[in-house]
């Protein structure tokens, strides 16, 4: 009964929750709206408005949305760092969260010495923490490093530690945001496995990323913002659906009516509403369809399947050796290969198939079309920043077939 | 939350001269060279000037009844009005009201008054003054003080915030302050006729209490009380419905 009492309560629940930021453009502005009937000047931004989602106690939900979509705000709000402007919310029990992370660290003080400082100026139980700094020592491991000054510390060391503080804290609630993609796999692994664990435990997670292929495995939840609105609150795949969406779905296309019977699959194309750069004469890219294996149009690609980009061009016999070149790059902008191809003066479509043997994220692509020599060339037109393609892969529950950027074709043999 | 507060200042004291060789000793090296330096200037070269201080006692011990307390009063008001804004990363990371910081700020420093004070004591017994059970007394123009210095740093830090000249006026302002009232010189110095400045000062009536106990065995006037405790708290209320009010303005700003 009291089990079910638990379920029925959600650990976290707004209502119609907005937030509104002043903003002054000088201190001046600032200090003439102290002055009570002189005519306000400062300028409002509604970072959030009428946001209603919940938390279940065991839920992991997660949050999407672009650079300024309000999701920051809504944790700092939950946190309690922020007050809202209007509406509601409501928190159960207590709630930790990684924007915290390394709060209260001193850099003289020593590892072991900041678990309990950190510990204190967060009001958690600092009994208790010494209790566990046995086990919170191991899950660090940085050895020696425990006993010496913070400010000796690599920063991978810096968020080891702050992190093993942090997931054995046993909160009720627990708010990870980026700072979990600092750290090498192993130990991103081992946060995991301890998140997992916690989760079985009853504790309720709200998880902020940009990592869609991981929101997409591990939530029960997906709110999805969008420029301070949620836009959806439900099922993962259904929000990260709408989330590569969004450009359609807010931009509805002014020039669809005098665009509409030439190419009819514009729709479909990924160049729409993007802008083609023109270095030189003499050719053009038209349209960009990219499919997967069963013909499907998608962004999406499960990692070691094939995409196929068929590129719609022009190149006239003004370029010597045309060429395309598809230069795609990683979330860090490190171009991870480029691919070209000979173009041919005569034919207008070339379909390139690439096999994603890369590790698991988003990609961004340039194309381009030049003309080429041996490794150099001519830019003669170009797309900036395309996609992004996220290749997918559950890494908790699959073996991968090769860990870390790419995967190389290997062979092995038993003696 | 005052536990958490009187916690966390006692440890951010502890920490604050970690990595120093003279650590504490800092604390009382600061008043001690202005010390000698005064009592060099006005009793040895000045001296025509101070008149009379009251009979037996020495220059040196008036001036470090006034100095020392002062120096803690400076660095706590200083470091209470730049509460909010250098504890930023706390405060946008952690849900406790703002006043926590301020409050954290200023007791660390006030923590300070246990060191100058075993040093005014040693002074004293060097120059061979009784002990005396009215000097239990002082505790009161002390923590009066201490609320006079919240206050201040309550109404002051969260304006400081939007406004970043509020630190640099206070740090000028403190510097007219120590000049405008007795903490160097003795007030009989002052013509009669200039006296009611000081006099109207509220400030004036805690280090002059001090002196009052501890320098000439006084007992506290019911008038000392007043002007003392009605300033407090004035100032002490005043700053904490200001701090609450300006809390949420406060930490969108930061």
């Amino acid at each position: 009964m009291l089990e079910m009492d638990c379920k029925m309560s959600p650990v976290i629940e707004t209502k119609n929750l907005t937030k509104i930021f002043r903003l002054y453009h000088s201190p001046i502005e600032r200090l003439s709206s102290f002055i009570p009937f002189s005519n306000n000047k400062c300028e409002e931004h509604t970072a959030l408005e009428n946001i209603n989602f919940k938390v279940e106690k065991g839920e992991f939900v997660s949050i999407i949305g672009r650079n300024g979509s309000g999701k920051s705000t809504l944790l700092k709000i939950i946190c309690g760092v922020l007050q809202t402007s209007s509406g509601s919310y409501e928190t159960k029990g207590k709630i930790v969260s990684l924007l915290e992370l390394g709060t209260g660290f001193n850099p003289e003080l020593t590892g072991r010495e900041n678990i309990i400082n950190s510990a204190r100026v967060m009001a958690f139980s600092v009994k208790e923490i010494k209790n566990k700094i046995k086990t919170i020592e191991e899950f660090a491991d940085i050895e020696e490093y425990f006993d010496m000054p913070v400010r000796t510390y690599s920063s991978g060391m810096y968020v080891r530690l702050a992190m093993s503080l942090f997931l054995h804290l046993e909160p009720e609630v627990f708010i990870i945001d980026e700072a979990l993609s600092v750290g090498d796999i192993f130990f991103v692994q081992k946060c995991f496995s301890k998140i997992e664990e916690m989760r079985k435990n009853g504790v309720s997670f709200l998880f902020v990323s940009h990592d869609i292929n991981l929101v997409q495995t591990i939530s029960d939840k997906v709110l999805l913002l969008n420029k301070g609105k949620a836009l959806y609150f439900g099922d993962g795949n259904e929000a990260c659906k709408i989330y590569f969406d969004i450009d359609k779905l807010i931009k509805p296309n002014e020039s669809l009516s005098e665009q509409q019977e030439v190419e009819d699959h514009h729709d479909y194309n990924e160049l729409k509403n993007k802008k083609q750069l023109f270095h030189k004469e003499g050719g053009r890219i038209n349209s960009l369809i990219i499919v997967n294996e069963f013909n499907d149009q998608t962004l999406q690609v499960e990692m070691t399947k094939v995409l196929e980009f068929q590129i719609a061009y022009q190149a006239f016999s003004s370029i010597k050796n045309p060429a395309i070149s598809i230069v795609m790059k990683n979330r860090k902008n490190i171009v991870v290969t480029t691919i070209i191809y000979k173009l041919e003066h005569e034919k207008s479509i070339i379909a390139v198939k690439i096999p994603f043997f890369v590790e698991a994220g988003e990609y961004t692509f340039d194309l381009i079309i030049g003309d080429m020599s041996i490794n150099s060339g001519i830019f003669i037109c170009e797309y900036k920043d395309l996609g992004p393609i996220s290749v997918l892969f559950d890494y908790q529950n699959e073996r991968a077939p090769f860990l870390g950027q790419f995967g190389l074709n290997t062979n092995s043999r038993n003696y | 939350m005052f536990k958490y507060i009187i916690k966390n200042s006692f440890y951010n004291f502890k920490n604050l001269y970690k990595t120093s060789l003279l650590s504490y000793f800092w604390v009382i090296l600061q008043p001690l060279v202005m010390l000698v330096m005064y009592t060099i200037i006005f009793s040895q070269l000045m001296q025509a000037k101070l008149g009379d201080l009251g009979g037996e006692y020495s220059y040196a011990l008036y001036l470090a009844m006034g100095i020392l307390p002062w120096t803690v009063f400076v660095t706590a008001v200083t470091q209470g009005v730049n509460g909010i804004v250098n504890n930023t990363n706390y405060i946008k990371k952690i849900p406790n009201p703002v006043y926590v910081y301020v409050f954290q700020a200023v007791i660390e420093q006030l923590f300070h008054l246990v060191t100058v004070f075993s040093l005014l004591f040693i002074f004293i017994f060097f120059y061979g003054i009784d002990f005396s059970f009215q000097w239990f007394l002082i505790l009161i123009p002390i923590s009066l003080l201490g609320m006079l210095i919240l206050g201040i740093s309550m109404i002051l830090s969260p304006i400081n915030v939007f406004f970043r000249d509020v630190e640099r006026t206070v740090a000028i302002t403190l510097q007219v302050l120590m000049w405008s009232i007795p903490i160097v010189y003795p007030i009989s110095i002052i013509p009669e006729s200039f006296q009611w400045i000081i006099l109207y000062n509220p400030l004036y009536y805690y280090f002059d209490a001090i002196r009052e106990i501890l320098l000439y065995g006084h007992s506290l006037s019911v008038k000392y009380i007043l002007i003392m405790g009605v300033t407090s708290f004035v100032m002490f209320f005043s700053g904490y419905k200001l701090i609450k009010k300006l809390d949420s303005d406060v930490r969108d700003g930061l």
